[in-house]
Formats: structure tokens, sequence, C-alpha cells
């Protein structure tokens, strides 16, 4: 499979950035809470175990990049599954990212409508999203990746500002009883939990930008073990915050954080502030799905430029993110399937195609 | 001009357009201008419908402070000859009631007599009069957090009586501002530690919580008539203890702030006086500044006046026998000596030591009592108790299933002061009154 879509070059750094900026974005939104309501007190570190069962499965995809170097996932699905298959299961990770940008987005368009324009419709949120999202994939993937790394320091330098300010009201205490609602509870719910953290598979699908198996690998951990480190530490401090009982119900648990700061009579009410950073890093982050989906696409379909299609998928992704009636159905549904057990399709297909290209010890690229 | 120049130039072009169209695009446009903002919200029982609302929110006139009750700037006549406390003008803010179905309804309510939108994005305090909160206040506090527009900073208060009333006297006679002089009277709980500050997401938390239970500030009117006239008493007589209304004061702004209301379940189930707030405060790691005296155990009829500091945070341990919780509550203060009679000299170094024990069986014994009322008779854990003994239960279902809201009336409570006098104030050597008293101090 020969593919035509030129897509740059960006180094490990850029890689890190990428992958730390699709994961920690959730945070913003329902994450910490759904966190909480399924693992209570337990969720600050069941989110480290959901981290270290997504780096296994991504030791496993990087064991099957380094079967064919030089190749990235979609070459290798057809490599390993032949032409039609392996162009299939490409398309189905197509599909299924479009999903996902398409619920990311109505979550974020939800939330925004709750806490800051309830009367402003919600096409024109999405509309509005989308343009932006669109005019950063028709710059390419290497303007994505340089983009999240400038505004990487800008997003947690958000984080970190905003769980400082509202240390007051941190409780340590509130993490008790610390086996949350059980041992067994917290491994299986973290286990299907790891799905939040597969967008560490952007970078494998991007093996070719980041030069090489190494750099894919280097970039992964790194951006795992960050994001995980960081996932953690803010839902600890959340939870003292808001105590096991209280943290399920927020639907953005942090700006609900933010909106409780008061520093003094002059430094109060200041979450303005933080939407700021809530959706610059919600734009990367649906801009970098949106280009993996697209990307893929056009690398089933030997496509060599993406921007004639930038505007039938924010179509299709427009339409997608407008089918759940209501945030119930978003949260307790699609959110769910996204964030709980997208993983079973994420690394099921890449587990496969490793076993596949092991029995019948397929292999192949160049170094 | 390049191509690259004009895509420049179309790019600025655009931004400027966009950001022109698009700031405060749509519904949700607002122009600050156009909205009353509520300082002070209250909550009364109503009459003919679910609630009774009242709402203070400034008069955006200029000077406006100086044209309420008394008097200056527009006067005291409104159109018409009518008085402007009629129109429930209060020093600078317009005091106004209504009944509705429920809160929100009711600032739409209000906006059918009101020219600028109602908006309580910075309302600075939520009353609730007592009874309601004896009744239960989930509704409304649910209702205030829902909303989205509400600022999640408000304090909250139950104040005796009706909370119109306690609006309707709160004035703004020190300074300009009314949002200024609100913000500044709920930060006075920490100078004088005699009632505490309680913002609504903290209220919402511990009343959600099923490690602790939730308090609030106590408020209320003085009518000044506790100023008793007639001869003085004989002896002085020392007394702490002040619920809300009873200070015998004269002048200033009627409505107070003393105590503390005790919540269970969002039910209002008790108060503590004044007295005994600062012991709460105490042992809640919440008391920051303030004065306590103690009655001079060699001079009866004369104070000894202190500063507190906690010399460290309390400690509390909670141990389990059985079903039977064991609470041990170790707090370590430090105090300043304010003031005291020069004759007792308690400056020497065995005086001190003698002072600080007394001091340390004052509040233990005061502690003591504090805790046992709310224990036995409001039957709720203000202290946090239950977040310490949460620490031996290893699951959430363990902990719910132990039910520690109904156990906690059977606790143990050991309590144990340590009181440390470190400096005497501006004066480290007392000169007691005798020709010969100097020498016999040396």
């Amino acid at each position: 499979m020969r593919t035509t879509l030129k897509e740059g070059k960006f180094g490990v750094n850029e890689g890190v950035s990428l992958v730390i900026t699709g994961i920690i974005t959730k945070l913003f939104y329902s994450s910490a809470s759904m966190l909480v309501n399924s693992m209570g007190t337990a969720a600050w570190y069941g989110t480290i175990v959901s981290c270290l069962t997504t780096l296994v499965f991504f030791l496993l995809t990087c064991l099957l990049l380094k079967r064919f170097p030089g190749k990235d996932l979609t070459e290798i699905f057809v490599e390993t599954f032949g032409g039609v298959f392996g162009r299939l299961a490409s398309l189905l990770y197509s599909a299924f990212i479009v999903y996902y940008v398409a619920m990311n987005l109505r979550e974020f368009t939800d939330i925004i409508k709750t806490y800051i324009f309830p009367f402003t419709p919600v096409s024109v949120i999405l509309v509005s999203f989308l343009i932006v999202a669109s005019l950063l994939v028709s710059l390419g993937l290497e303007v994505i990746a340089r983009v999240s790394l400038v505004y990487l320091y800008f997003i947690l330098g958000g984080f970190v500002l905003l769980l400082a300010l509202t240390s007051s009201d941190y409780n340590p205490d509130l993490i008790k009883p610390y086996l949350g609602y059980g041992l067994g509870n917290t491994l299986r719910v973290s286990f299907f939990r790891s799905s939040a953290y597969s967008e560490v598979l952007a970078v494998a699908f991007f093996a070719k930008s980041l030069q090489g198996y190494q750099n894919v690998k280097k970039a992964g951990i790194t951006g795992l073990l960050i994001s995980g480190g960081l996932a953690s530490v803010v839902t600890l401090l959340y939870l003292m915050a808001f105590g096991y009982v209280e943290g399920r119900e927020p639907l953005s648990g942090l700006f609900q954080l933010s909106r409780i700061i008061y520093l003094s009579r002059f430094i109060q009410r200041v979450e303005p502030v933080f939407i700021f950073v809530w959706v610059v890093s919600s734009v990367i982050t649906v801009s970098i799905a949106f280009y993996v989906s697209l990307s893929i696409y056009c690398k089933v379909f030997n496509i060599s430029n993406h921007r004639p299609l930038i505007f039938l998928f924010s179509y299709l992704m427009l339409a997608v993110s407008i089918l759940p009636k209501n945030i119930s159905e978003v949260l307790d549904i699609h959110m769910i399937v996204v964030r709980q057990y997208s993983f079973v399709l994420s690394y099921g297909l890449i587990i496969v195609a490793l076993i596949v290209s092991l029995v019948f010890k397929r292999k192949g690229g160049k170094a | 001009m390049s191509v690259k120049m004009a895509k420049v130039l179309a790019l600025l072009a655009m931004a400027a357009v966009l950001s022109s169209i698009f700031t405060g695009c749509l519904s949700d446009a607002l122009e600050v201008d156009d909205e009353a903002f509520v300082l002070v919200l209250g909550i009364d029982e109503a009459v003919g419908n679910a609630v009774r609302v009242t709402i203070q929110y400034p008069t955006y006139k200029r000077g406006g402070s100086g044209s309420g009750i008394l008097g200056g700037g527009g006067g005291d006549e409104g159109g018409g000859g009518v008085s402007r406390r009629e129109f429930g003008e209060v020093d600078g803010t317009i005091v106004t009631t209504i009944e509705g179905p429920t809160i929100v309804e009711a600032m739409d309510f209000f906006n059918t007599s009101i020219s600028r939108r109602i908006s309580l994005a910075h309302i600075k305090l939520l009353v609730v009069s007592e009874s309601v909160a004896k009744q239960g206040i989930r509704d409304y506090i649910d209702q205030m957090v829902r909303f989205m527009e509400t600022s999640r900073i408000v304090q909250l208060v139950v104040c005796k009586g009706k909370a119109e009333d306690f609006i309707r006297e709160n004035v703004t006679l020190t300074g300009e501002s009314p949002s200024k002089n609100m913000e500044l009277m709920i930060l006075q709980s920490e100078n004088i530690g005699l009632f505490p500050r309680v913002t609504l997401p903290q209220f919402e938390r511990d009343s959600k919580s099923p490690l602790r239970s939730s308090y609030t500030a106590y408020a209320g009117i003085n009518d000044f008539q506790n100023l008793a006239d007639g001869p003085a008493a004989s002896e002085k007589v020392f007394k702490w203890r002040y619920f809300p209304g009873e200070l015998p004061r004269q002048g200033g702004v009627k409505r107070e702030f003393l105590g503390t209301a005790v919540f269970r379940d969002y039910r209002m189930v008790g108060v503590l006086d004044s007295l005994e707030t600062t012991f709460f405060l105490l042992v809640s790691r919440k008391f920051q500044k303030g004065f306590l005296s103690v009655e001079d155990m060699d001079a009866p009829g004369h104070a000894i006046l202190l500063r507190l500091y906690y010399e460290d945070s309390p400690k509390i341990g909670v141990k389990f026998q059985g079903d039977k919780a064991f609470i041990d509550l170790k707090l370590k203060l430090s105090a300043d000596i304010g003031a005291m009679r020069g004759e007792s000299n308690y400056e020497r170094i065995d005086k001190l030591e003698k002072l600080s024990r007394h001091i340390e069986s004052v509040i233990e014994e005061g502690m003591k009592k504090m805790i046992e009322k709310v224990q036995k008779e409001f039957k709720a854990d203000i202290f946090g108790f239950g977040q310490k003994a949460a620490g031996n239960f290893l699951t959430i279902q363990e902990w719910e299933k132990y039910d520690w809201d109904s156990r906690f009336p059977e606790a143990e409570i050991n309590v144990d002061v340590t009181v440390d006098v470190r400096r005497t104030g501006l004066i480290f050597k007392s000169h007691p009154l005798g020709i010969n008293a100097t020498q016999e101090n040396r």
C-alpha cells in the first residue's frame, strides 16, 4: 500500500504534546465526575491503573510497529489483513474517530451551553467550533502538532493555576475510605476506563511523521505517563475539594472548582480565565482526532490531498453530534462507550493484527 | 500588493469582523448596565405560594447611599410625596419581596416591575429564616446551586425571625458601597471568631456528605432594647454567651451575626451561642483571629483578656472498639495576654504557668460542654470527626453500612486542651500599687 498524503514531520516533543492534550482535555468535562461516580474515593489511583493498562496495550502496538519499520498502522493493517480487510479495519477506526469527535463536540457544546451560553443555539456553538478545528486540520498535521506543543504549556499552566487557587478548599480526609467501592471494582472499572487513554494511538497512526518506531514509543510512553500522573493529581485534588458524594454530581467538575475561587475581595470570580484554557485545549483535541480520522480515510483510498474532504467530514461530525437527544444520553451512553468500552476496538484490532503477523510471520518495511 | 500580504490583510479583516459580531452575539448578550445585581436574597415561608423571596439590590444612583433612610441626597421623599421607605429603599439599595413557585421564577416576577433584569451572578448573601431552616432547605439550596447564574461564593446565613425583616435592616452606614459593606461583614468572621463563614458549596458538600454534618452562620436583628437602664450592679458580671439580637448595644446597624446554626440532613436542629461558636471554630480549625477573656482566678471580678492562636492543628484520632467509636481530640493553643489587672502580676514565670493551666481548664470545660450539646442534643457531627473515622473502614460500602450519623451520638469523645501563654502584651513587668510594691516585685 502506497500512501501519497504528505503529512510533514515532527519530533518527539510534539508527539508527547499531542498525546497529553488529547488525554487530559476530558478532565475539563465530565470525566472527573464520572471517575468518582464509578470508583468513589479510589478514583485518583484507579486512573493510574487505567493508564498502566493502556501502557501495556501501547507496548503491544509498538511491538507491531517494530515488525513493520517505517510503516504506520494503516499500512500495517493492509500488510497483515490483506488489502480489503486491512482497509476495512482502518475504515472502522476512521468511523469510530468520527463518532469520538462528534461526541466530544456534543459534550463540549452542552457544557458550554449549560455554564456560559444558555440561550445560544447549539448549532452556532457546534459550527463555530468546527470551523476553527477545520481550519487547523486544513493546515495539516505538522501545524496541529506544533500548535499543540505551544499551547501545552498554556494548558498545563491553567491546570496548575486552577488547582493552586482552590487549594484552600482541599480536605485530605475526603479521600477516605481509601479503597473506594472495593479493590475489585476499582480494578475492573480502571481496566475498562483504559479507553480514556486511547488517544495515545494517534502517534501510532503518525509513525511516519514521527520518523520511526523509537520516536513513536518514546512519545507514547512519555505522553501516557505524564497524562496519567496529571489525571491522578487532578482527580485527587478534585476529590479533596468535593468528596465522593458531591464529586460525582457536577457536569464539569473543574469548571465548578474554578467558580469557588475566592482569594480576596479583589481576586474572585476568575472562572472566565479558565474557559479560555478549556476552549483552546478542546479545539486542539478535536483537531487531532479530526485529522486522524481524515488521514486514515485518505490513506485507505490513496487520496493525496485531504483538504477537499474537510467540509464533508465536518458535516458528518456535525450530523452525528446532534443525534443524542439530551445531555443524559451523551453522558450515560455515548461517553461510556467512548471512555469505557472503546478499547475493545482501539486495541482489539491491533492485538489481532499482532497475532496474525506473528502466526503468519508477516513483517516488512524499511527501518 | 503581494498575495501573502493580501492574505494577511484578509485574515485581519476577518478577525476584526468576527470579533465584533461574535462578542456576546445572539441571545446571550448581556449589558452590565441593563442588569440589577442582587446582593442579598432572603427566603421566608410563603402564604399564597411556595416561597417568599426578598431581594436587596443597589439603586445605582450617584450618591445612592446618602439618599435612603438617613436622608441627604434626594431626601426622604419620593415622587408624589411618598416616603422612599415605602418604595423599599434602604440606604442606597432597594429591598423588595415577592412570592413565587420557585426562587428563579420569583426573579422573573420581580422583573415585571423592575426595569433592569434581576441577576444572581454577584449575590453575596443568602438569608434563610429560622422557621424555613427548621423545615429543611434542600429544595432551596438545590435551586440555587443548579441555576447556572448563581454565584458560587455566596454566603449562607440563618436568621432569627423573618429574612425579609433582616434584609430591611441591612443598611450601609459605613462607606458608600453596599456590596463592599456586605462582603466585609461576612469577612468579620475571620476577625472575631463569633460566627462561621460558610459558602453555599461548602454547606452543600457537608450536607450531602456521609462523613459530617453541616452548619452555617446565625444572625438576627437587635432592637436595641437590651441595654438596660438603672443603677449599676454592685458586682461585676461577666457574660460571654449571646445569641443574635441579645447583645446589649445601642446605635449602629440593627442586624448582627452571632453564633452558629447547626444542621442535620438540611434541617436546622439547633444553635450555638457566641462562646460555643468560638470553641466550635477552634475545634474545626476555622478560628483565625479573636479574643477570649477568662475571669482572674486570683482576683474574681477582674478579667484577663487573651488573644488565642493555634500552636498546632487540632489532632483528631478515632478508634473503634466493637461498634463504638472513641474520639480523641487534642488541641494545642498559645495565648498572648491582651489586658489584665496589674496587681495580678501574671508575667512571673510561676504565675504564667498557673495562668496557662487556668485558661486550659476554662477552654477545655467549655469545649466539652459544647461538644456534648452538639453530640447528644443535636446529634450532628459538625466537627468532621466522621472524616477521621472513615479512615478505619476500607470501603465506602462498609462505611455507609456503619451509618456514622446514627452512631455518632454514642461515641466517646475525649478532649485534651493545652494552652501556653507565650507573650504578655506590651508590658512584661506589672507595677502593683503600694509604697513597697516595687521592691517586693523585683
